[in-house]
């Protein structure tokens, strides 16, 4: 047997029958409860690694990369970044903060609860994979930090700013999943194989337009890790869809639900990084959403999986359509409450609107008058939060502020808003789960402008617009 | 009382306001037309969004049976 497959038995078979406690103490199975597997030892881990090896390999990455973002920041690098696209990192990095966060804290639980050995072993290394992860973005916010404002307070922004309400509520949500699996199939399955390629290859590639080779050099490190982490992911999904066809339903839920958040608190805000952010632009947001999400990601696991009776994401279609106005709709939203940020707005200008005439043929007809306005002198400044949905604690303005998909339920006494029918859908299916969010538009109601910039810890002249652009 | 309103066709998302219950949907919606930054020149009409009844202009808050965040959608008349 080769030194690696040893290796991996040993870290496979870590583990010894209890003799004195019932296993279920160890591993209580409310942790897996309505999933049904009959041999968790069978569980297997395509990668087969040590952790002597995986220790090796990422010393490697991480010697690689840091003396490369160090070498760009001392010859001028950061200063050479176009500052539109600092002003969208400002929001990009700690929204990152929190995803890797977040699965740093979810997959230690995985690591400790899973029935699984084999997946207890993986779950902890990427545990570790996680911290790397959330440290590399705090390096490149230190470093950015130097050059401009709106980097320095991110750990009370991801906190108290309505900003990153969403990625806070998305990725807790993650960690406090009671079932192991659902964590697995919301981090692995719909975070790291449908999300990351988008996020940490599609989008650096558009950064290096704008001169963030720092930026694109993080990510791809980071990216090197999620091959490994969607194998996991995947190897869960088939192990448990072959296994018991009675895990189906239940996959089926966690996929439909997770993928409309996805899609609602990560895809949505992202698209204004490649349509606006970027001023040198390349796809947009629309295409990478149909190569990397629709036809890489949905394709590829119907193809893989169909034969189980998985089908595509329920609210797939709809988000479809979104992407056609979402970017869009967020950014003129958060034009309209620039005085509140910590990063800056700005106007499209000629070659933005060119650029959206030629991909996205109703932006005229539904975002161009805002603007028109906007360059007429209108501030567009509104006095107090836009209405939060209550599940995903984006603003209620999809697909288009002026005609938004609002639903409502009647909880506990009171009205619960959602932005969309996936975000009611998910609400109505678990009530208890969903409703204790307090959304910050009601948290602050009453407030002035000073007093919410107050109690989102906003200080000087953050927020506001990009004079040069 | 606590209660969101927002206008058709207005690019200003629902925003939560705390009028007076002894307000008239009247004044409210005035008021509210106002804070949306909506154009007065189109004519909207009250409605609880929630419910789907047209709202009488006359009634109080009060008395127009609002729950807590409930929402007054103006809507082109």
């Amino acid at each position: 047997m080769s030194d690696q497959a040893t290796e991996y038995r040993r870290t496979k078979r870590l583990y010894w029958e209890p003799s004195y406690v019932p296993k279920e103490a160890i591993y209580p199975p409310a942790n897996y409860e309505g999933i049904y597997f009959k041999d968790w030892d069978r569980w297997d881990d395509p990668f087969h690694m040590s952790f002597k090896q995986y220790v090796e390999i990422q010393a490697k990455k991480d010697n690689g990369f840091h003396p490369a973002r160090d070498a760009f920041d001392r010859y001028g690098g950061s200063d050479r970044i176009d500052r539109r696209w600092l002003e969208g990192m400002k929001v990009v990095y700690p929204l990152l903060f929190h995803g890797e966060y977040g699965a740093l804290r979810s997959h230690a639980r995985v690591s400790r609860y899973a029935p699984a050995p084999a997946l207890r072993a993986a779950a902890f290394y990427q545990s570790i994979d996680e911290l790397r992860h959330s440290q590399n973005h705090v390096y490149q916010m230190r470093m950015l930090n130097k050059h401009t404002d709106g980097f320095n307070n991110w750990s009370e922004w991801k906190r108290y700013h309505f900003l990153l309400q969403p990625g806070k509520m998305l990725f807790e949500d993650i960690v406090a999943s009671e079932n192991v699996f659902e964590s697995v199939m919301g981090l692995n399955i719909l975070v790291e194989l449908a999300y990351t390629n988008l996020v940490f290859v599609g989008i650096p590639s558009v950064g290096v337009l704008n001169g963030d080779l720092a930026g694109a050099s993080e990510f791809l490190t980071t990216q090197s890790d999620e091959t490994r982490h969607m194998a996991i992911g995947q190897s869960t999904l088939r192990t448990l869809l072959e296994g018991d066809e009675r895990n189906l339903p239940k996959i089926q839920y966690w996929l439909d639900k997770w993928f409309w958040l996805l899609h609602r608190i990560i895809g949505c805000p992202l698209g204004m990084v490649p349509d606006y952010f970027a001023r040198k632009k390349a796809l947009p947001m629309k295409q990478m959403f149909q190569r990397y999400i629709v036809d890489n990601y949905v394709a590829g696991m119907v193809e893989d999986l169909g034969k189980f009776g998985l089908q595509p994401p329920r609210f797939l279609d709809t988000a479809v359509a979104e992407m056609e106005d979402a970017g869009h709709t967020l950014f003129r939203t958060l034009f309209q409450y620039k005085h509140m940020l910590f990063n800056k707005m700005f106007v499209p200008d000629e070659r933005d609107m060119e650029f959206f005439g030629e991909h996205y043929p109703h932006w005229e007809e539904r975002h161009g008058a805002f603007w028109d306005e906007v360059r007429a002198g209108d501030p567009k400044d509104l006095p107090s939060l836009p209405m939060l949905c209550q599940v995903c604690q984006l603003p209620c303005v999809f697909p288009v502020p002026e005609n938004p998909t609002i639903r409502s339920a009647e909880w506990g006494g009171e009205v619960r808003w959602f932005c969309s029918d996936g975000c009611q859908w998910i609400f109505e299916h678990e009530p208890e789960r969903y409703s204790k969010a307090v959304g910050l538009d009601r948290v602050l109601t009453g407030k002035d402008v000073a007093q919410i910039r107050e109690h989102m810890h906003l200080s000087g002249k953050l927020g506001g617009v990009l004079e040069e652009c | 009382m606590l209660i969101y309103a927002r206008a058709e066709g207005c690019s200003t998302p629902a925003l939560l306001m705390t009028p007076e219950e002894e307000w008239t949907v009247k004044m409210f919606s005035r008021i509210a037309t106002s804070t949306l930054r909506a154009d007065k020149s189109k004519e909207r009409a009250p409605f609880n969004r929630r419910t789907g009844e047209r709202l009488d202009p006359a009634t109080t808050l009060g008395e127009a049976g609002f729950l807590p965040y409930d929402m007054l959608d103006l809507r082109y008349a």
